[in-house]
């Protein structure tokens, strides 16, 4: 993930987002296997919260 | 919305998500006699209270996986429109909140038709995105052959994300900055999606509200607060292409998918993007 560059939201709010992305990907990744694009995408899904 | 063919890890997938949160997690498996009461829940008699008791379904859960979602009736699978709109089920005139992060997974396999029911346009829009898995490269299949830790029986990580972290990070997407330039970008893609003579019709204003928060999502994802059009371009096939039919259907639906991701992708190609 790149560096967290903050303008328009608080540097903490930043640093809490990328430390959960982070440890989500980390325990996916530890059981599923060369599947880093399903992974960031099934994390954002996630993340934008499913349907608006 | 994962669909791919069996046996490539969607359930496995979906799986790792519900254990890497510290969340309620139901698996629901579709068939083609599943009731929407199985889902939702039912109202019983209790005699000792002399009234109807509500007993909540799986669906009252965090992360509920609905594995082979067309293998269920249309009403059945209707039964998930209101909770995957609003989080919440409305039983005898009463209304039920669900859980809070609430996500609903489904897999499907594109193959089989045997058995199955098409998912209907309005519940395909409901789902954010459509991912595909793939077969895993020859290198990972070996590591998946060598190791011990295959399938998801004994799954259980140490240190999973609270919910509360995922409420945290889905209020911090909803304020990631879209300049004006990004929305006419979403907008324009959307407009090309509905003079599109290939397609049934276009996208939905919920498909554009969507590209809109998956954008916002990619960007916190990859550690900025701002959307760029990379997030947007990025995104688009898989927010989109499961709402668009093609107005001559493919009698394969794997084709149909490709034909359709085609389209999407020459739309991405011509729609300017923002300097």
């Amino acid at each position: 993930m790149e560096k967290t560059m903050s303008e328009f939201l608080p540097t903490e709010a930043m640093n809490a987002s990328r430390e959960v992305f982070t440890r989500l990907k980390t325990l996916i990744g530890s059981r599923i296997k060369g599947k880093d694009e399903a992974i960031d995408k099934i994390l954002i899904c996630l993340a934008a919260g499913g349907m608006p | 919305m994962i669909e791919d063919l069996p046996g490539v890890g969607k359930t496995t997938l979906a799986y790792c998500l519900a254990e890497a949160m510290d969340s309620d997690f139901k698996r629901i498996q579709f068939t083609s006699d599943l009731l929407p009461t199985d889902v939702t829940g039912v109202s019983i008699y209790d005699e000792r209270e002399r009234s109807f008791v509500f007993r909540k379904g799986p669906i009252f859960s965090n992360i509920v996986l609905a594995d082979e979602i067309n293998r269920a009736t249309p009403k059945t699978q209707s039964s998930l429109l209101e909770v995957m709109d609003h989080g919440r089920v409305t039983i005898d005139g009463e209304t039920y909140s669900v859980g809070e992060p609430f996500i609903v997974l489904a897999t499907q396999n594109p193959v089989d038709y045997e058995g199955t029911f098409p998912l209907p346009e309005s519940q395909m829009d409901r789902f954010l995105m459509r991912l595909q898995m793939g077969y895993p490269s020859m290198d990972s299949e070996m590591d998946i052959l060598a190791g011990e830790n295959a399938g998801y029986d004994d799954l259980e990580f140490s240190n999973p994300v609270s919910r509360d972290e995922i409420v945290n990070i889905r209020e911090t997407v909803s304020k990631v900055y879209l300049e004006k330039s990004i929305l006419e970008y979403i907008l324009g893609i959307i407009s090309a999606t509905r003079t599109e003579s290939e397609f049934k019709a276009g996208i939905s204003v919920r498909g554009s509200l969507a590209l809109k928060n998956a954008a916002q999502a990619r960007a916190l994802y990859y550690g900025r607060d701002f959307v760029l059009p990379e997030d947007v371009n990025q995104i688009s096939s898989s927010v989109l292409s499961h709402r668009l039919n093609l107005r001559r259907p493919s009698s394969d639906a794997i084709e149909e998918r490709r034909l359709v991701e085609g389209i999407v992708s020459r739309i991405l190609a011509v729609v300017p993007q923002p300097k």
